[in-house]
């Protein structure tokens, strides 16, 4: 008989998967990161809410001297600046795009919508003609992908300091409304501080949890459920 | 925020659409709103008002001006406010001596009645969610409600000499409204007169100078105060404020003045009085600015070609002051200092996008071609993981935090503050955990497996840990030993670092050499996993099997059958067959039936019903029970 299948791990590979059908490379980075791939790459401002001890998690090894502190990765989105900065630095020029899935991490009390723990997806493309239209037409496909035909998708003005314009994407699925991801364009800030020059390259982006899809999808209840290692979890 | 229908109403021409229109158009081309509340004859929304859009849109002015450009509405005009000066009332007498006061305007007003609010004013404000307190206090709440502005009223004849904006001396304290003191530090800044704190600069007012219904004299302010030393001084305190969150949300200082005259206006109609002429430093004026991009740029954004009218149209609506160069095709915009989402070209960008409708942008798929080849450590994960949940073995998460470890959080809210340095240990007590619940699971033995990061002085790399649990470990090493081997052979690279713990957990280090430098497909069959999930329960179970002979003919689904039937919410999961034989046309089955309840531990009197009116349907089939 075949194992079961943990929900997270199964849903993260079909995204990973779906995207590498539109021609995504899959990538993976590490989970502690430097402040500077977590937040100073990606225009995350020094006084930034989201930089406060209570939402990340500090890490007691010594900060590196250009690339400061250490931190638990609070997105994934670490992972596609670092990529990002690499083909920045090959001096290619073809349109470029990444996805890669991954535990991040929160410093915040649990109930049954938080935990300290999580996955995200995270993905970019970048090119000397990226567009806005592109972003809303591969996270269309990728939902539709990813939760059929019935799923209604939404594009909606938002603000996240990486992007600009940003904006969210909602998901209508069994009955609810809700906000999967955060995307955009590359910031022009991001774009330079990863080597690119935004005059001649633009790019999109977004990012978003899993756990939420998951839930959704399967009508889990408590997302605390995911992590404990109960295998009555396992009901696939 | 908090926004009256009926006010914003008051503030357009046109006859508004209804509050479940205005909810979508908000939606779709500006903010969310969170919550719509019916109050009296009114509607209020609570409305998640963007970071980069408190500066001009979080007031009732200013979401007026939003909804007006939104649908193509006329904004009535509002009067600018104006007060009446008298030489008799001496100006407030103010000195800044902190770079964080950008601005400071201040007036007197002597003879007031301090009384409770006319009807309209506290009606608006608690439907607002705020608590009328008199009509003075509430004029200030009324200002900041509709133009976003904090304002705060000090009782001028508990002053003792003129206004100080500073910075507090380390070990000042300072009570504050609520009646709660505070002792403060170099970075907060406060207000002060000659003997006295009065209040915390931008956060909160102070005991001292707090107008009750005696006070007959008072001084209004209207200021600017730097966002990032209110955020500190909030934070550091803990004292949550509208008005600290509009100081922090870096509100422009341009309003400040504006809105002194406006409160000042209002108070002199509801309560009486006689101002002093306003006064006004303005030692860091804000900056204008322009923003520029051409016509071409912005069309190759969104990936549409713009016409100039569609170029311009909503800084048109907006009416934000721009140019048009039809020669260049270069737009320039000329912000208000409040239109702070207005920095850079990329932000005309989201403006002419968001004002036509992400809804109406035609999604295109981009024709990629891959370039990087697939993660190493992505690509041998999913070989492992197939391979295991081939062979048996059901994937698990446990958490990365433990109680030891070489790496620590600094911040840990919880005593798991270590990174873990292995998967073993936290699977293990997984491990155990579900062969106590095997019967719950409907399983006989555990095999189980987790891929993740561990943490260790060397650095942090990916392990897969592999465990099986069983009645007997005999031959158990050997199985995993055989698995890990068989991993090998598949990745065409040896695991390393393979340590076991005890005999039934093997950990090893996932090679990201792999020499597949891509996999058929990392999606290995999620179809067919079917909804819902069934969520389980805390309490633990009761197990019972029930072993009956029946003709060897009989189907065995007869039984489960009956028991599912008699078993009530109690039974979980199918009955399990534990044990079958056959002996002179008869066949024993043998099933465990395992009961629990959400809401207590069961007890045998729970069971014991059940188990009755089971043997009793036996009897009647004439079924013989062992």
């Amino acid at each position: 008989m075949n194992g079961k299948q943990h929900p997270i791990a199964a849903t993260r590979l079909q995204a990973l998967e779906i995207f590498k059908s539109l021609g995504f490379s899959v990538v993976a980075e590490r989970e502690m990161e430097t402040e500077w791939y977590n937040f100073d790459a990606l225009n995350v401002a020094p006084d930034h809410p989201a930089r406060d001890m209570q939402d990340t998690f500090f890490v007691d090894v010594p900060a590196d001297p250009v690339q400061g502190r250490h931190v638990m990765r609070t997105h994934t989105t670490s992972v596609t600046a670092r990529h990002l900065q690499q083909y920045a630095q090959s001096g290619k020029t073809d349109t470029f795009a990444v996805i890669s899935s991954g535990k991040v991490f929160r410093n915040e009390a649990t109930d049954v919508t938080h935990e300290t723990q999580f996955f995200q997806i995270d993905g970019a493309c970048v090119g000397v003609d990226v567009n806005i239209s592109m972003l809303k037409g591969v996270l269309t496909e990728f939902y539709r992908r990813m939760l059929g035909d019935g799923v209604e998708i939404m594009l909606r003005p938002s603000f996240f300091p990486f992007v600009e314009p940003g904006l969210e994407v909602w998901v209508h699925f069994n009955g609810r409304k809700m906000e999967v991801m955060g995307a955009g364009m590359l910031h022009p800030n991001v774009l330079r501080n990863l080597g690119f020059d935004p005059d001649k390259v633009s790019g999109f982006a977004f990012g978003g949890g899993i756990d939420r899809i998951v839930m959704s999808k399967y009508q889990i209840t408590d997302l605390r459920y995911l992590y404990q290692g109960d295998l009555r979890l396992n009901q696939w | 925020m908090k926004i009256s229908h009926n006010t914003l109403q008051k503030l357009i021409v046109e006859t508004l659409p209804t509050p479940a229109e205005i909810e979508q158009k908000l939606f779709d081309h500006a903010f969310e709103v969170e919550e719509i509340e019916t109050v009296g004859d009114d509607t209020v929304y609570d409305i998640a008002i963007l970071p980069d859009r408190q500066s001009d849109a979080g007031s009732h002015y200013g979401m007026a001006r939003e909804i007006a450009g939104l649908y193509g509405y006329t904004l009535r005009p509002v009067a600018a406010p104006e007060i009446a000066s008298s030489e008799t009332v001496s100006a407030p007498v103010v000195t800044i001596t902190t770079d964080t006061c950008n601005r400071y305007c201040a007036v007197r007003i002597d003879g007031v009645t301090v009384a409770p609010s006319l009807q309209w004013l506290s009606a608006l404000l608690e439907s607002m969610g705020q608590r009328s307190i008199n009509n003075v206090v509430d004029a200030t709440n009324y200002v900041l409600s509709m133009t976003g502005q904090p304002t705060h009223v000090f009782d001028a004849d508990k002053i003792t000499g003129g206004i100080t904006v500073r910075q507090a001396r380390d070990g000042e304290t300072i009570t504050l409204l609520s009646g709660e003191e505070k002792t403060l530090a170099a970075h907060n800044m406060v207000i002060a007169d000659d003997s006295a704190l009065l209040a915390l600069a931008g956060v909160k007012g102070g005991k001292h100078a707090e107008v009750d219904s005696n006070t007959k004299n008072i001084i209004l302010e209207s200021a600017h105060f730097n966002y990032a030393s209110v955020r500190k001084t909030a934070r550091s305190l803990s004292i949550l404020t509208d008005a600290a969150k509009r100081f922090e949300n870096n509100i422009s200082a341009d309003g400040a003045y504006d809105a002194l005259i406006m409160l000042a206006q209002m108070i002199i109609e509801i309560a009486g009085g006689t101002a002093s002429t306003p006064i006004d430093h303005y030692p860091y004026p804000e900056e204008r600015w322009n923003v520029s991009i051409s016509k071409n740029r912005a069309s190759q954004l969104v990936g549409v070609n713009l016409s100039p009218a569609e170029f311009t149209e909503v800084f048109e609506k907006f009416h934000v002051p721009y140019t048009y160069d039809n020669e260049t095709e270069v737009l320039t915009v000329h912000p208000d200092t409040a239109m702070r989402y207005l920095r850079i070209p990329e932000d005309l960008v989201d403006e002419i996008v968001r004002y036509r409708g992400y809804k109406n942008l035609v999604g295109v798929i981009p024709q990629l071609a891959a370039i990087a080849s697939d993660s190493g450590v992505e690509v041998a994960s999913s070989i492992t993981r197939s391979h295991l949940l081939g062979a048996g073995f059901s994937e698990t998460f446990t958490y990365a935090f433990r109680e030891t470890g070489d790496i620590k959080m600094n911040n840990a809210l919880s005593d798991k503050s270590y990174l873990r340095t292995n998967i073993a240990e936290g699977f293990g007590e997984s491990m155990e955990k579900n062969y106590r619940n095997l019967d719950v699971i409907g399983l006989s033995e555990i095999k189980m497996f987790e891929i993740g990061n561990v943490f260790t002085n060397a650095g942090e790399s990916t392990h897969v840990c592999i465990g099986i649990k069983r009645q007997k470990d005999k031959g158990v090493r050997l199985e995993l030993e055989t698995i890990i081997s068989g991993l090998s052979a598949l990745l065409g690279v040896e695991l390393f670092d393979v340590v076991f713990t005890g005999e039934t957990i093997v950990e090893a280090t996932v090679p990201s050499n792999v020499s597949a430098t891509s996999v058929q497909s990392f999606d290995s069959g999620v179809t067919g996993m079917p909804v819902p999930f069934v969520p389980w329960s805390q309490y633990p179970a009761i197990t019972r099997d029930i072993a009956v002979w029946v003709p060897e003919s009989t189907d065995p689904q007869v039984l489960v059958d009956m028991y599912t039937n008699l078993g009530t919410g109690l039974l979980v999961r199918a009955p399990r067959l534990v044990d079958q034989f056959t002996k002179e046309g008869r066949t024993s089955y043998a099933y465990r039936l395992v009961f629990q309840a959400f809401d207590r531990t069961l007890t045998d009197d729970d069971i014991k019903p059940i188990t009755d009116a089971v043997y009793s349907a036996l009897d009647k089939a004439g079924y013989e029970v062992r």
